[in-house]
């Protein structure tokens, strides 16, 4: 416990941050926000996807346009600057949104890290009961998968990944890489390159 | 005995005679004695080194048979946490914590407006240990708003101790919860001593006085009302001999005390007695020792008990049934006082204490009141599951702890939903619900998780399985799967197909004529309209041109395992399935494609928490994400405008509820099966003996669907949107693509590419004559303009 408690604190100020420049993004329809700017964010994201999910947005918003977070607004321009510069001070990154899954997707990186596979994975299970659609509890259980060898579930869990993160780059890119190398690893050479090739197209 | 006549007749010197004969005799009485005592003592020392290795082999090996425990899953808690401080009353109850002024405590809770304050007990996972601490929770709204550590930092996930459900009992339906001597309160141990065995550290395993004492007291009164029995021959009694009442036993009972004692630690011994004393009956199954005494009285762990708990407990050893303190409330609290006023005659404890327990309620909770025996269709299914690894002796013996996903929260909603609806149901009905019978399965879709099993109309009576064992055709519930194989094959949301009547040929029999229900065709209807009216004619005539092996691949590859008859009345839901089983399916179709295993066990441990098997989420992408996509938008419109309105009437359309109502032939089952973005519930009601209900899937099943989801705090259904997918505003009635300016125009999801034909006029006849039915066309000018 204490650990998540220090992981807290190291938020906290992140958080405090993007709480006050989520008020700002709202109104915006955002799709995609660089990867950075999600780390440890509590609400902000969440606003955009509710606004998106509307049934009746009109169809450019609603479109999984990919570049679309390279033309981000100007009031979504000091934001990103904000949070890359707590970007550097922090080199774990955690595209998480609520505070308990940065947490355990911490602790589960921390047990992946020390060899207690099964342990992450029971914490990485624990962070997808809390929040499914976090394409990076996919992609962390697709790694766990990778070292226990067990190839099929790994791909399966980056697939997943990937299908939760539709219309996220950042998250795509890293989830197909990582499919890259669970190919490749176990003996797919030729689905890695599709899997590579398909990570560079974001 | 001639000599003995020779004697009578010599007269006088017959008294000397026979006073050299009464010595002679008594010296082969002496004699004879003292052989016989050899004997015994032979016998006895080769008897005590045959109890010795008696006592010696019982209580060093494996002394008792532990069930295994099975435990709901442990309440998660953190920030944003959609929970109500009501629920989490209730679970806290389960758990047997005590409300107070001011928590110090483990077990012990302060309830506050919108603040709770917990000193959790601490437990021991798989992954890791939870800390016992001091957290307070914070709530606005139903939702945790903040969790707080004693020293005021934030934290921000903590996971309560899992509930104990229930447990898998040996034959002798003996269960227990070991402690250990250092666990047991002081207090519990003393109220024993003094009540049952006052000199229990100072005999030597037998106590004569006491025997004495009892005898006395026994032919004062002139029948039996004491024992002297020591707590070492209490425990030889209950340990190592069957419990008739024969002489031999009592005999055996003294000298194997004397060697227990001989052998073991007072303390050694005082613990088997904590552990092995009976002390109540639940049904089958028999409370043994004090550790789940203190359960099954208290509701929670021994260390937690106060002194009138304890003086209770260890007033109940003299006759567990006859001073039930459930059953015989007057005759328990006047032995427990007693045990008080002894404990303070012998200054145990002091009068004042003695007086202020004497004064407290027995406090026992209620039987079978929350959790435990609550759960039979769920624990069944556990049992089920883990028959396929263990064999019923590991199971019932080796203490194996089972962690499952049951959500005691959603099973208390899915049986008040339940019971609600049904009394609603059978209010409008009264005749022709007679018998009717239910069954409910919720998961939550997106981890493949059971959270809560319903197996009957009793929902807590341990009997006919429904949910797994009732196999009922599953009408309409069917055709999602028949039009997820048409997205499949190039149909789009927007394909106009035919609903006039039609026939198809069998041989050998008369041909198959689907039907409408009411038997009304509708002429042409869109794709999307067609499944969510639920229409019969067009659902066959779309599923015969599929072709049958195509649907039903399509309803294996959603995870349905047994064989399906092909006959083409499976279009319409003539396969028998359990609700079990439709959930599985719907579960792939609400976790977009990706197949999981239904888990009901999330691992199972050793008694000493080392793990044995895990059952981990896994994933396996069996259908595409645009065909899906698309389903769950028809799905959806299946409760926004078809048969399942009524939920859209009750539950906000901003959670964009998705599900299909099926009906069987005449009327024989209502389900209805739906999710949203956390929950996924399927809902069966029929009756057993297969006989007609007075409701379709809409009027029944649906009813307590949209009741328990209503008791839920729901997530969205947010269908992600997945690369391939564009969206076209088109006319329903034509299945053209039309301007969204058009009146009744209708935005929906193709697959790049497949949107139908642009018509500039709103679907009325622009040129465009016929629609091609597969609308395999040039992209419209959406995806020109937008290069989709």
């Amino acid at each position: 416990m204490s650990k998540v408690v220090c992981i807290n604190k190291l938020f906290g100020a992140v958080i405090s941050m993007l709480v006050l420049a989520g008020c700002s993004v709202t109104g915006v329809n955002n799709v995609t926000i660089e990867d950075r700017t999600i780390q440890g964010n509590a609400n902000s994201p969440r606003a955009v996807i509710e606004q998106n999910s509307q049934v009746e947005v009109s169809a450019f918003n609603v479109r999984p346009s990919f570049k679309a977070s390279n033309n981000s607004t100007a009031v979504n321009t000091p934001i990103n600057t904000r949070v890359s510069q707590q970007k550097k001070a922090q080199e774990v990154v955690s595209k998480a949104q609520k505070p308990a899954t940065i947490a355990l997707l911490n602790t589960a990186n921390y047990q992946t890290n020390n060899g207690r596979l099964q342990a992450a994975q029971s914490s990485l299970e624990r962070a997808l009961r809390i929040s499914p659609k976090d394409p990076e509890v996919y992609r962390s259980l697709g790694e766990v998968h990778r070292r226990l060898g067990e190839y099929v579930q790994a791909e399966q869990m980056l697939l997943k990944g990937i299908a939760v993160a539709a219309g996220q780059s950042n998250k795509l890119r890293k989830l197909w890489s990582a499919l890259a190398k669970v190919r490749s690893e176990s003996g797919d050479a030729k689905g890695a390159n599709v899997a590579f090739q398909k990570s560079q197209s974001y | 005995m001639a000599k003995t006549k020779k004697q009578s007749a010599k007269g006088n010197k017959k008294a000397v005679k026979a006073k050299k004969r009464r010595s002679r005799i008594w010296r082969w009485i002496l004699f004879f004695s003292l052989k016989l005592s050899v004997v015994v003592m032979l016998f006895a020392g080769i008897g005590m080194f045959y109890l010795d290795a008696q006592i010696r082999e019982k209580f060093e090996g494996k002394r008792w048979s532990l069930p295994a425990k099975v435990y709901a899953r442990p309440l998660e808690v953190y920030t944003g946490l959609k929970l109500s401080i009501s629920d989490l009353k209730v679970e806290l109850k389960g758990l047997g914590y005590r409300s107070v002024k001011k928590a110090s405590s483990p077990g012990q809770v302060e309830i506050a407006t919108s603040r709770v304050k917990i000193f959790t007990r601490g437990f021991d996972f798989i992954d890791g240990s939870e800390v016992s601490q001091q957290l307070t929770i914070s709530f606005n709204k139903n939702t945790v708003s903040k969790i707080t550590a004693q020293n005021g930092s934030p934290v921000s996930i903590a996971r309560l101790e899992p509930i104990l459900i229930g447990g898998i009992y040996p034959k002798n339906n003996e269960d227990r919860d070991l402690i250990r001597l250092s666990q047991a309160p002081k207090g519990l141990v003393d109220a024993l001593i003094t009540i049952e065995d006052r000199s229990y550290y100072d005999h030597f395993g037998i106590s004569p006085m006491g025997i004495a004492r009892a005898m006395w007291v026994n032919l004062r009164a002139g029948r039996f009302v004491q024992g002297g029995s020591t707590l070492t021959q209490q425990l030889i009694k209950n340990f190592y001999l069957t419990s008739e009442r024969t002489l031999i036993r009592k005999l055996i009972e003294m000298p194997m005390a004397i060697v227990l004692d001989f052998r073991y630690s007072k303390d050694e011994i005082l613990e088997a007695y904590l552990n092995e004393v009976y002390l109540g009956q639940e049904g089958a199954r028999a409370i043994h020792g004090f550790g789940l005494a203190s359960e099954y009285f208290f509701s929670r762990p021994i260390g937690e008990l106060q002194l009138h708990q304890v003086a209770l407990l260890a007033a109940m050893v003299k006759g567990p049934s006859y001073y039930d303190p459930r059953r015989r409330p007057e005759r328990a609290k006047k032995r427990r006082d007693l045990v008080l006023k002894v404990m303070a005659l012998n200054d145990v404890i002091s009068d004042e204490q003695s007086r202020n327990a004497q004064a407290k309620p027995l406090s026992v909770v209620k039987q079978k009141s929350l959790h435990k025996g609550a759960y039979p269709a769920y624990l069944d299914l556990v049992r089920r599951n883990l028959k396929k690894s263990y064999n019923d002796e590991d199971l019932s013996s080796e203490g194996l702890r089972i962690f499952t996903a049951l959500d005691p929260i959603a099973q208390a909603n899915a049986e008040a939903a339940m019971r609600n609806s049904i009394a609603k149901l059978q209010k409008k009905y009264p005749k022709k619900t007679r018998g009717l019978e239910a069954s409910m399965v919720v998961t939550d879709p997106q981890t493949g998780e059971v959270l809560s099993v319903i197996g009957g109309k009793s929902t807590r009576y341990q009997g006919f399985n429904r949910a797994i064992d009732a196999v009922r055709a599953v009408g309409s519930l069917i055709k999602p799967a028949v039009y997820l194989t048409g997205l499949q094959s190039g149909y789009t949301l927007a394909t106009v197909i035919s609903d006039e009547p039609f026939a198809v040929p069998i041989k050998g029999s008369k041909p198959w004529k689907p039907r409408n229900f009411g038997k009304k065709s509708h002429g042409e209807v869109p794709f999307y309209l067609a499944l969510a009216k639920s229409y019969n004619v067009s659902a066959a005539r779309l599923g015969m041109e599929l072709g049958l092996d195509n649907v039903i691949d399509t309803v294996k590859k959603l995870g349905f395992e047994r064989e399906m008859q092909k006959y083409p009345s499976l279009l319409l839901g003539a396969q028998g399935m359990s609700a079990f089983e439709v959930a599985t399916i719907y579960q792939t179709i609400a976790a977009n494609g990706f197949l999981m295993p239904m888990r009901a066990i999330r691992a199972v441990t050793d008694k000493n928490g080392r793990e044995l098997s895990r059952y981990p989420f896994k994933v396996k992408q069996v259908i595409d994400s645009q065909s899906i996509y698309q389903l769950q938008y028809a799905m959806q419109q299946v409760v926004k405008i078809g048969t399942g309105r009524y939920a859209n009437s009750k539950i906000s359309p901003k959670i964009g509820l998705a599900g299909k109502t099926g009906t069987s032939n005449d009327l024989r089952d209502s389900w209805f099966a739906g999710f949203s973005g956390n929950k996924l519930a399927v809902v069966w009601l029929g009756k057993d003996d297969n006989t007609s209900l007075p409701f379709t899937g809409s009027s029944g099943a649906l009813r307590v669907w949209v009741d328990y989801m209503s008791r839920e705090s729901l997530e969205p259904l947010e269908p992600i949107i997945p690369e391939g997918i564009e969206f076209a505003y088109i006319d329903p009635k034509s299945g053209f693509s039309v301007d969204s300016n058009c009146e009744k125009s209708q935005r929906m999801p193709f697959r790049s590419g497949q949107a139908p034909p642009f018509s500039y006029d709103c679907g009325g006849n622009d040129g465009v004559n016929s629609l091609d039915r597969k609308t395999k066309k040039p992209p419209s000018w959406l995806q020109r303009l937008f290069g989709g």
